[in-house]
């Protein structure tokens, strides 16, 4: 028992000695690693897996198609943090100090504004972005973030005006109910709603606020119809999305129901007819949309490595992603002039990333996955679009053209809700 | 109890020191060769883990303290470090000094504390949970709607670090420091209070409040005690956490927080302050080792990876049930085992129960 104590003692000693020196290793040889994490269990899951397929694939794409960088392949480091705050931080730094990652794309909203508040305290980071950005956008100078999807509050937005102005065309004004996630990215969403809404005199006719993990949700759903409401939006986990739909169609609601994010393509099936008539608010292209050069390049690659489903709508959010983010260590490579150059040191390497995210980024639009990007220095929001789709009975998605490029970003920014928010973040 | 052989306590104040053998002195040099090791060689990442296992430990040291000794079932700690997180972030924003604002947040949980434990002078076991779990809701509900105005509601709200002698703690290191200092703090104050009046009053109490108002102990003042010092040590928690993670934020302290640290506590051993320490850091550790295997799984192809990622919870919570079935006791008591076969040790024979 003594002798095993000793070597117990031992052992841990040398675990601490093995895990920090790890901490001190270099990236393999030719190796440009970026850290991708993301709910592939949990109530954002039907999402979070397509999304990280979406990220690994266009670096498999530019690895296996261009070559890679200057002779370096992207390694993309997987992560199911299971929407846990404490795991994501983590997860961060590992990605920082152990696996020497470049730039890293995140998840949890929550554990986004902390990961920039640890980033800022520290003055050591890396650039990440996010796949909604609803608490972190109040960042001020010398932030690491930057957007990569329009805030979940955009999409919420975006299809209450347009359903407003080009879907009702009533005399009175409609009556909305706001049906929204209990996390970040939904409270920010009805936030913003709100105060939109209330701009043009209609103040929500019902309101609620979703568990993420939600049982049985039939009681809202029955009020939402003693609410006589003539429109549900809302941004919700797939988990609520799927039982709020079912019980809205379960109870016959007859109002029109709109999406502003997270669905997937498994969980319109599992809805079934309950899904026929839904609008759906994506930040990309989807696989029908085969007029976009990036979708058709999707298929033909997908057709290439032996992938015979069409893709999920959610992979194109994940790929958009990753075009974004290999795009730019790509350019930051060239600006060092080399690989080696770039590899020497890995702070001035990230700082070199965030340099061209911020200067070198505008206009691309991943082979139109996104609107042209419009990063600034301490501005860092993409300024991307939603898309609207219809499910058809058929459960076929078909494209709503937009009646215009959404001017929400600048009518965010005039929004008392978003000066008040900037006033503070600036103090 | 065991002891080595040979000695005896010839005071009572050798009887209820601590550290009262050479044994004891043991483990204290070997936790000072551990801690040496992790200041010297851990880095940054595995230092952000050991750091978040500090955090945890004191807040289920309070926990303790109201499950372990009292018996007040609590699912509301997690709201109870949000109070304390939220409190501090608020006042070292308002200028007041970070370790003056953890204080007065530490108390002012307590404060809160004291109120939510009010209805545990009349109700107890399954109808004192749903109270507290009623304050869990109410608690993070209020962070996010009436009182967001003053703590930004979803948004979050920042938290600077503490500054020491002018010097700012920030990185994974100086953290570690401070909290170890903090924890070793927090486990003497449990360790002493489990041995005082108070702390023989809180057990009796789990054992049969009954039967502890016949022999004289005052109830309520006892319970409302125990959550007194139980929300101390939840607001000392949350208030570190904030600041160790530089913002506050309502979605790390929700429901399953709540409810998996009740999980630490029994898997760790309910009334041990042992328990506290191998219960949260079997937890934790094993959560980031099978975060880690699946990433490593996953990532050696793909296609795999969105496949396998439900098998880590349901490995996480097949292994809880099968190490609950085969000891049921906490892990407490598996230490509780290894020394007394430590002590016996050459002569197992003797080792009795």
């Amino acid at each position: 028992m003594k002798r095993s104590l000793i070597a117990a003692v031992l052992m841990s000693v040398l675990a601490i000695f093995s895990v920090g020196s790890v901490g001190e290793s270099q990236a393999a040889e030719k190796e440009l690693v970026i850290g991708s994490v993301q709910d592939l269990s949990g109530p954002w899951s039907s999402s979070g897996k397509p999304i990280i397929a979406g990220r690994a694939d266009y670096a498999r794409y530019v690895n296996e198609k261009l070559g890679g960088v200057d002779g370096a392949k992207f390694k993309v480091i997987s992560m199911d943090t299971g929407y846990n705050i404490d795991r994501e931080i983590s997860a961060y730094k590992k990605f920082l100090d152990v696996d020497r990652a470049l730039f890293m794309i995140n998840a949890n909203s929550a554990a986004a504004y902390a990961i920039n508040n640890m980033m800022e305290e520290s003055k050591r980071g890396m650039p990440f972005t996010h796949t909604a950005e609803p608490t972190i956008i109040f960042r001020g100078k010398g932030s690491w973030y930057f957007g990569s999807t329009a805030t979940a509050a955009d999409g919420t937005v975006g299809l209450i005006r347009w359903w407003i102005e080009d879907v009702w065309k009533k005399r009175e004004p409609p009556r909305i109910g706001l049906v929204n996630s209990d996390v970040a990215p939904g409270q920010v969403s009805a936030l913003y709603a709100r105060e939109v809404m209330q701009e043009r005199g209609i103040p929500p006719a019902a309101e609620f606020l979703i568990p993420p993990m939600p049982m049985d949700i039939s009681n809202f759903a029955m009020q939402m119809r003693k609410a006589n409401l003539d429109m549900v939006v809302g941004l919700q986990t797939n988990a609520g999305w799927t039982v709020t739909l079912r019980d809205l169609g379960k109870f016959s609601v007859p109002a029109t129901r709109v999406v502003s994010c997270c669905l997937s393509d498994r969980d319109i099936k599992t809805l079934g007819p309950n899904a026929a008539g839904i609008y759906v608010g994506f930040n990309t292209p989807i696989w029908s949309d085969t007029d976009v050069p990036a979708v058709k390049l999707i298929r033909k690659l997908r057709a290439e490595w032996g992938i015979n489903e069409p893709a999920d709508v959610n992979y194109f959010w994940g790929w958009m992603q990753g075009a974004i983010v290999c795009e730019a260590i790509t350019r930051a490579v060239k600006k060092a002039g080399s690989f080696e150059k770039f590899n020497m040191d890995i702070d001035k390497a990230r700082h070199l990333i965030r340099d061209v995210m911020e200067n070198d980024m505008k206009g691309f639009d991943a082979m139109g996955m996104c609107r042209p990007l419009q990063y600034e220095p301490n501005d860092h929001r993409p300024f991307d679009a939603s898309r609207f789709y219809h499910v058809e009975p058929d459960l076929s998605l078909k494209f709503i053209p937009n009646p215009g490029p959404w001017p929400m970003a600048e009518k965010y920014k005039n929004t008392k809700w978003w000066l008040d928010a900037m006033a503070k973040a600036k103090k | 109890m065991y002891r080595p052989a040979g000695y005896f306590s010839e005071s009572y104040g050798k009887d209820i020191n601590l550290i009262q053998h050479r044994e004891h002195w043991i483990l204290v040099g070997l936790l000072i060769v551990f801690f040496a090791s992790v200041v010297l060689f851990a880095g940054n990442y595995l230092l952000g883990i050991i750091n978040l296992i500090l955090i945890s430990i004191i807040s289920i040291l309070g926990l303790q303290i109201l499950t372990g000794f009292a018996g007040q079932l609590s699912v509301g700690h997690a709201a109870l470090m949000a109070v304390g997180a939220y409190s501090s972030a608020i006042l070292s924003t308002q200028g007041v000094p970070v370790p003056i604002s953890i204080i007065l947040a530490s108390f002012l949980t307590g404060a809160i504390g004291f109120l939510i434990g009010w209805p545990s002078i009349r109700i107890k076991g399954f109808y004192l949970l749903m109270t507290t779990f009623a304050a869990q809701i109410i608690i993070i509900w209020a962070i996010k709607n009436p009182l967001a105005s003053i703590t930004r509601g979803p948004l979050g709200h920042p938290a600077p670090p503490p500054r020491l002698f002018g010097y700012v703690l920030s990185g994974e290191r100086a953290w570690f420091v401070c909290l170890s200092l903090i924890l070793c703090a927090a486990t003497i104050v449990a360790l002493n209070l489990k041995r005082s009046k108070a702390g023989r009053a809180l057990i009796a109490i789990r054992d049969n409040d009954l039967a502890a108002e016949v022999m004289g102990i005052n109830l309520r003042n006892y319970k409302l005690f125990a959550f007194f010092v139980a929300c101390i040590y939840a607001g000392l928690a949350g208030a570190l956490y904030a600041h160790w993670q530089n913002s506050a934020v309502p979605e790390g302290y929700d429901l399953m927080k709540s409810i998996w640290y009740l999980g630490y506590l029994v898997v760790g051993g309910a009334g041990s302050i042992v328990g506290c320490y191998l219960g949260t850091i079997f937890f934790i550790l094993l959560e980031e080792i099978l975060m880690l295997v699946f990433s490593y799984l996953g990532n050696l192809n793909q296609s795999w990876l969105a496949t396998i990622a439900p098998l880590k919870s349901i490995i996480f919570g097949g292994i809880i049930a099968v190490f609950l079935i085969y000891e049921p006791r906490g892990l407490a008591s598996r230490w509780e085992i290894i020394k007394s076969y430590y002590r016996s040790w050459p002569f197992p024979y003797v080792r009795g129960n």
